[in-house]
Order: structure tokens, then sequence, then C-alpha cells
């Protein structure tokens, strides 16, 4: 507004002034002042010229403004559409952040009720396999209990085969143990997420080989045993020859030391028999 | 060879006291000692024999059947850990699993 009016100041006093050599010309023909009247013509028009510039300058400056105020002006929009924009984008950022308690707390809420199901599972996997491990090993115990029993009960009534099938039980026993552990493994990494699954994968091998293991221990015994009993079905077939050709004590002799020290008394009477036997025959 | 004298070879004889039982009583229920009672009577002792070596047989199968027991109780405390071990690894997964779902 300051501008405006030294603008209109400005642009006024030429036009004005411009009258004004005319007025004072009339007194030309006054006599003896000629050159007065062309001193002040002549200073009117270095005046003139002193506006004019004056003039010009204003005009430039007016100009100049208009350009500083225009661009001014055009700034303050620029900024006014720019601040609109950095409202608009500020509302938008409070609208996220008055939005983002209730996602952060859904999340949260996701979080919580994941990590609940996971755990869920992770305990109800964890019971299955400890009562899949207590069955297989309360299996393995109750197969190794009825499998000596068979064959301490084979003793009593002499009935080879049966001790034989017990310790097949038991082999089988063994064996469906560590295939059950093995298959509750697979199972475990199969259902597994990635995690879960490698780690068990990783168990899988170790129990397998632990079972595997287990398995050759047992077929082993299994193995020690039936080779014992079918030494002693052959020992005892040949028993009878070696007792009429006075050849038992040698017989005896192949057993073991513990089946020796237990039937030392046998032994004598089986040779106090042969003796009699031979006497007898002599005579 | 009379009935004394078989009895006297009886009596002296090292055989079990229930075939020497056996035998004098068939010496005393003989009239007289003939072939056919020493062939009853070697029968007796031959009978005797085979159930002792049956019997040695079955103190042989016993000491087979002990030392497979024990391999089973080692097998059965092989297994014992086995479970034990098993059950702690799973544990520990699980456990490890959880704590990851959880961070």
């Amino acid at each position: 507004m300051f501008g405006r009016n030294k603008q209109e100041n400005l642009s006024i006093n030429p036009d004005t002034r411009s009258e004004i050599p005319e007025t004072k010309a009339e007194s030309k023909k006054l006599s003896g002042s000629e050159r007065a009247a062309s001193f002040r013509k002549s200073t009117w028009e270095g005046f003139k010229g002193v506006f004019k510039k004056v003039g010009d300058i204003g005009k430039k400056f007016v100009g100049g403004f208009d350009r500083v105020v225009g661009k001014g002006l055009e700034t303050y929009d620029t900024a006014k559409v720019a601040a609109a924009k950095g409202a608009e984008k500020v509302g938008a950022g409070a609208t996220a952040l008055a939005e983002a308690p209730d996602w952060i707390a859904d999340k949260v809420g996701e979080g919580f009720e994941m990590a609940g199901e996971k755990g869920a599972d992770a305990l109800n996997a964890t019971g299955r396999g400890l009562k899949k491990t207590a069955e297989v090993g309360v299996g393995l115990g109750a197969a190794a209990v009825v499998g000596t029993y068979e064959g301490g009960k084979y003793l009593v009534n002499k009935g080879v085969e049966k001790a034989g099938d017990a310790s097949d039980a038991i082999g089988r026993a063994a064996y469906k143990g560590s295939m059950e552990a093995a298959n509750w493994m697979d199972r475990k990494a199969t259902d597994g997420k990635e995690f879960v699954g490698q780690q068990y994968e990783s168990l899988k091998g170790w129990a397998g080989e632990q079972a595997g293991n287990i398995q050759e221990k047992a077929g082993a015994a299994r193995e020690s045993f039936r080779s014992g009993v079918e030494k002693v079905k052959g020992w005892k077939n040949q028993a009878m020859e070696a007792y009429h050709s006075h050849r038992f004590e040698s017989h005896f002799a192949k057993l073991s030391p513990e089946a020796q020290a237990d039937s030392l008394e046998r032994l004598k009477a089986i040779q106090g028999g042969q003796n009699l036997r031979q006497e007898l025959m002599a005579a | 060879m009379d009935k004394q004298t078989l009895l006297d070879k009886i009596n002296k004889a090292e055989i079990t006291p229930e075939l020497k039982t056996e035998l004098v009583a068939m010496v005393n229920l003989a009239k007289v000692v003939d072939k056919s009672l020493i062939d009853s009577i070697v029968a007796e002792i031959d009978a005797e024999a085979e159930n002792l070596i049956e019997e040695i047989a079955n103190s042989e199968l016993q000491v087979e059947t002990q030392k497979y027991s024990q391999k089973m109780d080692d097998v059965k405390k092989d297994v014992d850990e086995f479970t034990s071990e098993l059950n702690k690894k799973a544990d520990q997964i699980d456990l490890e699993d959880a704590r990851a779902k959880l961070k």
C-alpha cells in the first residue's frame, strides 16, 4: 500500500510541472526579462529532465516493486499451496497416527493369539511325544519281561521253541518300538514349520541311529541266545552216545563253566551209574 | 552173582539215592539174580543217566537264559536312556520354537 501511494505522487508531479512553462511563457512579452525567462525555461527543462528521470526511476522502482510483490504473492501462493498440501499430509499423518494404536493393538493381539496357539501346539506335540515314547518304552519293557518269563517257563516245560518265539517277540518289539519312534519323529518333522521341521529332522537322524543301535543289540542278544539253545540241543543229542562210549566226562567239559559247576553232582552220579553198569555187564 | 553181592555193589555205587532205592527194591523183589534182572537194572541206570543228562542240559539252558536276560536288561537300560534323552531333546526343540514365535 505504501509503494502504491508513492507511485501516485511521483507520477503526478511531472505532468503537473509540464503546464508551468506555457504559463510562464506569457511573461516573455514582459520587457527586459527574456534572458530571465529563458533561464527559467532552461531551468525548468532541467527540472523536467530531472523529474522525468525521477519518474523513470519511480516507474522502474514501482515495476520492480510490482515484480517483487508479484513474486512475493506468487511465492505466497506457492507457500499456501504447499502449506495446504503439508496440512493435508499432516492431517493424513495425524489420522494414521490416530489409527495406529488400534492397528498396533490388533497386531499385538494377533501376536499373542498366535503365540498362544503355537504354545498350545508345542505343548500338545510335546505331550503326544512323551506319551508315544512312554508307550514305546512300556511296550518294550513289557515285551522284555514277557520274553524273560517265557524263557524261564521253557526251562520248566522244556519247550525250546517257546524261548525262541519269546526271543523273536523281543526283537520284533524292539524293532517296532524303534520304528514307532522314527515314525513319530517323521510326523513331527512333517507337521512342524521350518524351524521345528529342521530341528526334528536332525533329531530323527539321531533317534534313528540310537534305535538302530538298540535294535542291533537286541538282535545280537537274540542270536546269541538262539545259538546257545542250539548248542545245548546239540550237546544233549550227543550226550547218550558219549555216555555209552564212556566219553561223557570229556563231553561234559564242552559245557559252560557255570553249568559244569551246577552239575558236578549229576556228573558223579552218571559216572557212578556207568561204573555199576560196566560191572554188571562184565559179571 | 548172588543177591547180596549185587546189593553190595549197588550200595557202594556213587549213584543218586533215588536210583539206589529203586535198584535195591528191584533186587529184593527178584527171586534170583539172572540176566533179566541185570538187564532191568542196566535199563534203570541208563534211564537215570538220561534224566541226569536232561537236567544238565537244562542247567546249561539256564545259564544261556540268564546271559540273555542280562543282555535284555542292558537293552532295556539303553531304551530308557534313549527315551529320556529323546524327550529332553524334543522338549528343547519345542521350547526354542515357542520362544522364537514369541519374539
